[in-house]
């Protein structure tokens, strides 16, 4: 499958964190560093007895989307939802699956968060979000295809803007061995439009050249975000199957 | 107040990951569930999985005698001594 249509997207704010602590062994660049939120998670603006049940992979997730919201100034239960993370709540699961195995009793609160789609309920929740909602996991390419969904929903609801929220949390054992690098936990929101001041372009080609593709390239959602943010005008990312260009147009 | 009144509301801090709450905000009458504290259905659970491992009792937990164990730290702590009572 090859798209060559240009698909365009207008970027209303962008929010990224990183997990400082996860950084060690990733190939994170200095200017991405310096564009992305590096400091702990406080989410003051979610009571106590609510925040206790966003650990982990949600925390970032609602942190990251609440930040760009407010950059924007848009109300978090006005956007349709995108939430895309590539190994979801791998970490909490393979917990899961060890306590079963030892024969421990599972955490009912582990087990109700353990869902890929656990983030974009809690946001919709927390938020009294009533709008559609999409969850996305699609490999390395889990960016590219979210961005594709939100450009989808744009189409058909012109006049609404999408929160996308591209997130994952640093693989732990046993599956971090099939990993060439790691990499690190991190969050990346976007509020995206059909129309805005910033519009990003982008195509992609499924039949990519696996052999170009270079072993540690940081995750697309990071590579994009280093993109919108810095000076260059196109960027292309090559995922074991499928090569992205993105270009920025001029106003 | 019991020693065990305490030690339940530790576990319940612990369990439930109520990072800004203390002891001392925990009423031993007051309701736990919907009014009171103001926890939900998976805290039950998290908390019976919790008061289980800690000290070591028996939960029914379709039992309606259950939901009146767990409506406050006090009569948690009535139904504990009770199992241990009744274990000894």
């Amino acid at each position: 499958m090859t798209i060559t249509t240009k698909l365009t997207l207008g970027v209303l704010s962008s929010y990224c964190w990183i997990d400082e602590n996860t950084l060690n062994g990733t190939n994170c660049s200095e200017s991405l560093l310096k564009f992305s939120d590096l400091d702990a998670i406080s989410l003051q603006q979610i009571p106590p007895i609510k925040r206790r049940r966003l650990n982990g992979l949600s925390r970032m997730a609602m942190h990251s989307s609440l930040e760009c919201l407010q950059h924007a100034k848009i109300e978090p239960s006005d956007v349709f939802t995108v939430f895309a993370s590539q190994h979801g709540e791998l970490n909490r699961t393979v917990n899961i699956v060890n306590d079963l195995v030892q024969n421990e009793d599972i955490s009912p609160k582990d087990f109700s968060l353990s869902v890929h789609n656990a983030s974009l309920g809690l946001f919709s929740i927390f938020n009294k979000n009533k709008n559609v909602g999409t969850s996305i996991a699609a490999n390395h390419n889990t960016f590219g295809f979210a961005l594709l969904e939100s450009y989808n929903i744009l189409k058909s609801n012109p006049d609404k803007k999408v929160l996308l929220t591209c997130f994952d949390m640093q693989v732990g054992q046993p599956f971090d061995r099939l990993q060439p690098r790691p990499e690190p936990s991190y969050s990346l929101a976007l509020v995206l439009s059909l129309e805005a001041e910033q519009t990003v372009s982008f195509t992609f080609d499924r039949n990519g050249d696996t052999q170009k593709h270079a072993m540690s390239v940081p995750p697309l959602a990071l590579s994009f975000f280093e993109f919108i943010q810095g000076n260059q005008l196109t960027l292309q990312h090559q995922t074991p199957d499928t090569r992205w260009e993105f270009s920025k147009n001029a106003v | 107040m019991r020693p065990l009144e305490n030690e339940i509301k530790e576990v319940i801090i612990e369990s439930l990951d109520l990072e800004d709450i203390s002891i001392d905000d925990i009423e031993t009458e007051e309701p736990l569930f919907g009014d009171g504290l103001g926890l939900d259905s998976i805290d039950a659970l998290e908390l019976g999985l919790a008061l289980k491992k800690k000290f070591d009792i028996k939960l029914d937990s379709n039992s309606e005698e259950s939901k009146k164990h767990f409506y406050s730290v006090r009569t948690l702590a009535d139904f504990i001594e009770q199992q241990k009572q009744g274990a000894a």
